[in-house]
């Protein structure tokens, strides 16, 4: 198991139990974690995924494709130096602990 | 050791079937992992813990035979492919890439402000006349407006038919040559010219995104001969779908008062109101695939080379996977819903689909207080897309 801490906008912070293998959009989005909206799956489509990634774990993720980095200029609120798109995350024991901010709004 | 595929004789293009397809569905759930229809010589699998993940698995389900249950390669069956939806990686990742590029997020939420003006003018007209069609006046009128502006089509009288006659004859192509496709191919032949001069740069109104297809061709990202056939993607696979989903969603708000006050209280839940719809309507209701190998699926073997009809529609009402699989609950997790499949060829034009929908609702839930069936719906029944004919409601104006 590892878990993933999701803090959202308002600044309250949900912990949940994830499973590696997982993506953490997926992981969002079967414990209804609001404010994650993965509307196209996974599929690099729709940038509705957007966290702000706790920057002491920035380095530890899979690196950006080209395609996950130009689909972050396309996301609702603005992009900053620790935007990931979460579909691309994939949980391992090694991101336990791993922090994400859920910006106010995917759309 | 794994067993062959049970044999079953139905036809799922049969008038009565396409009505009804819930009985068809969980006979072949019943009947195993994969069946083999007879009658036509494929596989089939309504199974969605088999569908979900083999749909995404390019590599033993290639779509490289057709998006329908005709082998495309073979001779009896040959036709050109088309260059995204039909193609596998590596030459899918090129084209996949300049078309997202194209229909970015930041370029489709540009269009909110032009599609909640005409959501809005459309609405102001149907308050008025307070009786109206589901499906004509609502769904196909909004989306045969927004829909050909956003492409960058120059409009013309004969345009809104001639498009959903198009859309009609690629999912009636997708099924076998009976006569329900013939006779939608002897209307089509009737417009060939008007088609094939649609999706020529000429006809593209510049800052439309079909003309952005276009410049990607000039710019070397994709080839020269792929943009008219990019364009006839949309022209084809645009507009029945999503209207389709938009008059579901009504119908089923019109049926429960409940779920439609659930909307008028949060209008934010506009988009996870018609994702219930695309689950349970399934607008595009089969997608083919062909085996790369011998596949074995939960211990049914698949052999080399044979063509796999993935039965979405199935996959999406399957009780093994969904809690009270046939209501229509907005409020449901709709994680590994099929309806615009998964992976790499999901649908590309969901984006656009979502905000035509979603805007509509917003302006439907600002216009109307209450939705009545005043009619029972009629299905306009195609080999593939499942949609309604027409959809008598009426309303009552805020």
């Amino acid at each position: 198991m590892a878990n993933i801490f999701y803090k959202t906008h308002k600044g309250e912070t949900l912990e949940i139990d994830a499973k590696p293998g997982d993506s953490v959009m997926y992981t969002a989005l079967a414990k209804r974690v609001q404010g994650i909206l993965g509307e196209c799956g996974g599929s690099l489509a729709c940038a509705t995924c957007h966290v702000y990634v706790d920057p002491e774990w920035l380095q530890k993720l899979p690196p950006m494709s080209e395609l996950e980095n130009e689909m972050l200029d396309a996301t609702a609120c603005e992009r900053q130096a620790n935007s990931r798109l979460c579909c691309q995350i994939e949980i391992s024991d090694e991101l336990h602990g791993l922090t994400v901010t859920i910006p106010e709004t995917q759309l | 050791m794994a067993i062959r595929a049970p044999h079953i004789d139905i036809d799922p293009y049969d008038d009565t079937v396409l009505n009804e397809p819930y009985r068809m569905h969980a006979e072949v759930r019943a009947a195993g992992p994969v069946v083999f229809l007879e009658r036509y010589g494929v596989y089939a699998m309504g199974r969605h813990r088999d569908v979900h993940p083999a749909i995404k698995d390019w590599e033993t389900f290639s779509s490289t035979g057709g998006s329908g249950i005709a082998d495309i390669r073979k001779p009896d069956a040959w036709r050109p492919a088309s260059p995204i939806v039909e193609v596998d990686p590596p030459q899918h990742t090129k084209v996949r890439s300049a078309m997202q590029r194209i229909l970015s997020p930041l370029v489709i939420r540009g269009w909110r402000e032009d599609f909640e003006k005409e959501a809005d003018r459309l609405m102001q007209q149907l308050v008025e006349r307070i009786a109206f069609d589901g499906v004509t006046d609502f769904a196909e009128e909004y989306i045969s407006t927004t829909f050909p502006a956003a492409l960058g089509l120059y409009p013309s009288p004969e345009q809104r038919e001639n498009l959903f006659l198009l859309g009609e004859l690629n999912f009636d192509g997708q099924g076998p040559r009976n006569d329900r496709f013939e006779a939608t191919q002897k209307r089509a032949d009737l417009i060939t010219d008007w088609y094939n001069a649609s999706m020529q740069r000429e006809s593209m109104v510049p800052g439309g995104f079909g003309e952005k297809i276009y410049e990607a061709a000039d710019a070397g990202v994709i080839e020269p001969e792929l943009a008219p056939l990019l364009v006839r993607s949309f022209l084809r696979g645009g507009l029945d779908t999503t209207s389709s989903t938009i008059s579901a969603t009504l119908w089923y708000l019109a049926r429960d008062p409940k779920q439609f006050s659930l909307l008028r209280e949060d209008p934010a839940r506009a988009r996870v109101a018609l994702d219930e719809a695309m689950r349970l309507e399934t607008p595009i209701q089969t997608v083919g695939r062909l085996t790369m190998r011998d596949v074995e699926v939960d211990g049914t073997l698949i052999p080399n080379d044979s063509k796999v009809i993935m039965m979405l529609a199935s996959a999406n009402r399957d009780p093994d996977y969904w809690d009270r699989p046939d209501e229509y609950d907005m409020d449901r997790s709709l994680l590994g819903h099929v309806a615009l499949g998964n992976g790499l060829h999901m649908c590309l034009g969901q984006m656009i689909a979502r905000l035509e929908g979603e805007v509509l609702l917003r302006s439907l839930v600002k216009h109307v207080s209450e939705i009545e069936l005043t009619g029972a719906p009629v299905r306009k029944l195609n080999n593939n897309l499942r949609s309604l004919k027409s959809l008598p409601v009426r309303i009552k104006p805020i």
